[in-house]
């Protein structure tokens, strides 16, 4: 009889800690200098790569656990200076990070690999250590073996630790082996282990899927607490963890001095993290936005029942809005991740492209800690990418260059990431040449990507380069020059509802500054009416409401309105035509024109009636329905019903598209 | 606290566990017969049985080594661990618990030729003195 414990469903688990691994592997190697054997970073990268070797073993995963250990060799000559570190180390190793990311999403996907680069890489590794064993297949021993050694070349102080390990009876559960994690603790140095079976029960009352030891282990040797909690990493919260440094002894003048400092620390593992599928947060963060809506319906009932006389009830009743509101906000934050997760891929395409284009760049980030969305952080990945490659690119010279201008040598690159109000700035800047107005002008007048005789500003000019099929390279290569980027960060950046501008000067240097909403599951909204149809808009992208001027308003080519906003001509959009609504016959109250801010550029939607100001949960109207253009969602009001949430973006692309094709014609 | 509470119901173990193994010392070893990987190793009393260990013995094959082992509980019985190549914890941990049942009820437990592998993980685990390995 077969039991249930099926190693495939730990595979999301495998795969999701081999790419941290991956990435910590591959920044720590862009942190070593040639020439210089950080010590601190070698261990860390070889953790990680034993990490991975380790659980690809169990899983079965053979060739990658062969090709870490390929790694895992070259690294162990790194640590033990046997091998000096080199540009050219460093270069091989980053390439086989690149191998076996590419291994394992191939394992991830069920999908083959192109071996032969494999194949090369290994060849490399190889090459790097002739004298090494490679063979790691056939016994988990004797890399473990190896370890031991590597392991006792780890710099610091002799010491002694004590450490209790007592698995949670659902331990195997997990897929996890304590022989495995006991036996690579042993590597670490002198070993002792007594098996507690205290919880033990008879024979007959056994659960064989059940874990009933503990162990208390004695360790010595040059070992550090993180070295003992690594071992331990993978049955974090399956387990009760003890771990304490034996004191050692002491003269009796320290004696005197009171207790050594260090003592006893248990760790506490369940309380640390826990993994869980966005999918759990999600649900979760629907169900809080039903009780958001329930809630505004509860004040509203209130209201309409007349119940405003029992004070005790409304002070229940906003004691629960308190609530619901920090329930909100509590549940929210579980989405958010520091933005230095989208800046993660930055400092190996830096590096690459620096070295192919001979160019020397200082890569500095600040305010890595500050949190977004984690779809919106998994969605500004590429434009970010995109902007530095552009800012490397066309922004920083050559050293050559750069010192002719008199700047130094070395460019610089800047990330910052800030909150300003309920938004996530981040500035992308960069000391190169900056962007040549003259020119980008000259390749949009050329490119009639712009109508004849119209006078820009300089903002406007140089916001030119997010329009499609727009490039002032000179050539065109693999990193950019081909014009289809900019307008696509632009669109990426406005599909999340941010914004993109640009500021720069020539001979100085760009910034570029977006400007992100903290979340998309919630709304500051401005409630509307347009004939008897309400609508939410954007609140932060408000410039101004005012009374509908009919004189102001024009039509072109019978088609495309505008209207005549203080010194500009803005488009005008009614929401009776777009959407088919029966206007409002009641005229005793002037129509409304919100004004909106759409970068530089502004765009006026004609409003019957402005309500109030809400948050809103944001549903998908493409989840329950289907997408509808125009509108990014929807939501439940406190009277129940649904309210459509304008794209304002998305409007007033579809407006200037149909104001195209009238010019066009 | 849950620990303490755990401590309390192992310490009355032994006691529950010579009254069962008592009870079913009475009752005779009848299915072994059946299963080829038990072997009786005499006639006449006192039973001996020889149970085999797979090259590979993991937590899939555990709740059919249970049943195995559940039929020879009252005979001494030889353990041929001599061809076991991979063994994690959760079938130490039951062979443990076996071992501790069969010598217990007072009878014996012979270890045949045990692989280095075998013995080293169970050293590795704290549990070869106690199972009479080494």
């Amino acid at each position: 009889m077969e039991i249930d414990i099926n190693l495939s469903q730990f595979h999301d688990i495998f795969f999701e800690e081999s790419f941290e691994g991956i990435e910590i592997m591959e920044s720590e190697l862009l942190n070593l200098s040639p020439g210089t054997a950080d010590k601190e970073i070698i261990n860390t990268i070889f953790r990680a790569a034993h990490s991975i070797k380790g659980s690809a073993g169990t899983f079965g995963f053979s060739e990658i656990s062969d090709f870490t250990h390929k790694m895992e060799t070259v690294l162990d000559k790194m640590r033990s200076d046997e091998l000096e570190i080199t540009q050219q180390l460093i270069s091989v190793l980053l390439s086989a990070v690149d191998s076996l990311n590419n291994m394992l999403i191939s394992h991830r996907e069920a999908k083959p690999y192109d071996p032969t680069l494999v194949e090369n890489v290994s060849a490399q590794l190889e090459r790097l250590t002739p004298h090494a064993r490679t063979d790691s297949s056939p016994s988990r021993e004797e890399s473990c073996q190896g370890d031991n050694q590597a392991g006792s070349t780890n710099q610091g102080p002799e010491q002694r630790w004590r450490i209790g390990f007592f698995p949670h009876e659902k331990l195997f559960y997990s897929g996890n082996d304590p022989l495995r994690l006991i036996r690579e603790l042993q590597t670490l140095g002198e070993f002792a282990i007594k098996a507690e079976v205290d919880n033990l029960p008879d024979f007959d009352d056994l659960d064989v899927h059940n874990c009933y030891l503990g162990w208390r282990i004695q360790i010595q040797g040059q070992i550090t607490r993180e070295q003992i909690e690594e071992v331990f990493a993978w049955v974090e919260g399956d387990c009760r963890l003890e771990i304490t440094r034996e004191i050692q002894r002491r003269s009796s003048e320290d004696r005197r001095k009171g207790p050594e400092q260090s003592g006893r620390r248990k760790i506490d593992t369940e309380n640390r993290s826990i993994r869980v599928s966005t999918d759990k947060i999600d649900n979760l963060l629907n169900l809080v936005g039903e009780l958001v809506i329930t809630q505004s319906i509860l004040n509203r009932v209130c209201n309409d029942l007349g119940m405003d006389s029992s004070d005790k009830f409304l002070e229940c009743l906003e004691q629960l809005e308190r609530n619901t509101r920090d329930l909100q906000e509590q549940t929210m934050s579980i989405r958010m991740l520091p933005v230095d997760n989208a800046f993660q891929r930055i400092p190996r395409i830096v590096h690459d492209l620096s070295i192919a284009q001979g160019k020397q760049v200082t890569l500095e980030f600040s305010g890595e800690t500050t949190e977004l969305d984690k779809t919106v952080l998994e969605k500004i990945g590429d434009p970010l990418v995109h902007l530095v490659r552009n800012a490397l690119d066309h922004g920083i010279e050559t050293p050559d260059i750069r010192a002719s201008k008199g700047k130094p040598e070395q460019g610089t690159i800047k990330i910052n990431a800030s909150h300003e109000g309920g938004y996530v700035i981040l500035r992308i800047s960069d000391d190169g040449n900056g962007i040549n107005s003259d020119k980008l002008l000259a390749t949009a007048n050329e490119k009639n990507l712009i109508a004849e005789g119209e006078e820009l500003s300089e903002t406007q000019i140089q916001n030119l380069i997010f329009l499609p099929g727009l490039s002032t390279s000179k050539e065109i290569n693999d990193i950019s020059g081909r014009g289809v980027g900019m307008d696509v960060v632009k669109r990426n950046i406005s599909d999340l509802g941010g914004t993109v501008d640009v500021w720069s000067e020539q001979g100085v240097g760009s910034t570029f500054t977006i400007r992100l909403p903290l979340t998309l599951a919630i709304l500051d909204g401005q409630i509307v009416r347009v004939g008897n149809q309400i609508f939410i808009m954007p609140l932060h992208s408000i410039k101004e409401t005012m009374i509908f001027d009919d004189r102001a308003a024009n039509t072109v080519a019978g088609k495309v309105e505008l209207y005549k906003y203080r010194d500009e001509y803005i488009s005008l959009i009614r929401l009776t035509e777009l959407f088919n609504i029966e206007p409002e016959t009641n005229t005793d109250h002037p129509e409304l024109l919100v004004v909106f801010d759409i970068g530089d550029k502004h765009v006026g939607i004609l409003v019957d009636d402005v309500i109030g100001q809400q948050q809103v949960v944001i549903k998908s109207l493409e989840n329950n329905y289907k997408s509808v253009p125009g509108l990014t969602g929807a939501t439940v009001l406190g009277d129940g019903s649904v309210a459509l949430i304008l794209d304002v973006l998305g409007l007033a692309a579809q407006h200037k598209e149909t104001s195209s094709r009238v010019n066009t014609a | 606290m849950p620990t303490r509470n755990k401590t309390a119901t192992t310490k009355k173990a032994p006691a529950a566990r010579k009254k069962k193994a008592v009870k079913k010392k009475r009752s005779p070893a009848k299915s072994t017969a059946n299963n080829s990987r038990v072997k009786s190793a005499a006639s006449k009393k006192p039973l001996t049985h020889t149970l085999t260990l797979d090259s590979v013995a993991v937590i899939n094959n555990a709740k059919a080594l249970y049943e195995e082992f559940g039929k020879v509980i009252n005979t001494d019985v030889n353990i041929d661990a001599s061809s076991v190549e991979m063994i994690d914890t959760a079938i130490l941990q039951l062979l443990y618990a076996f071992v501790i049942k069969v010598t217990s009820s007072n009878h014996k437990i012979n270890w045949i030729n045990p692989s280095d592998e075998f013995i080293s993980r169970a050293t590795l685990l704290g549990l070869s003195r106690n199972m009479g390995i080494a």
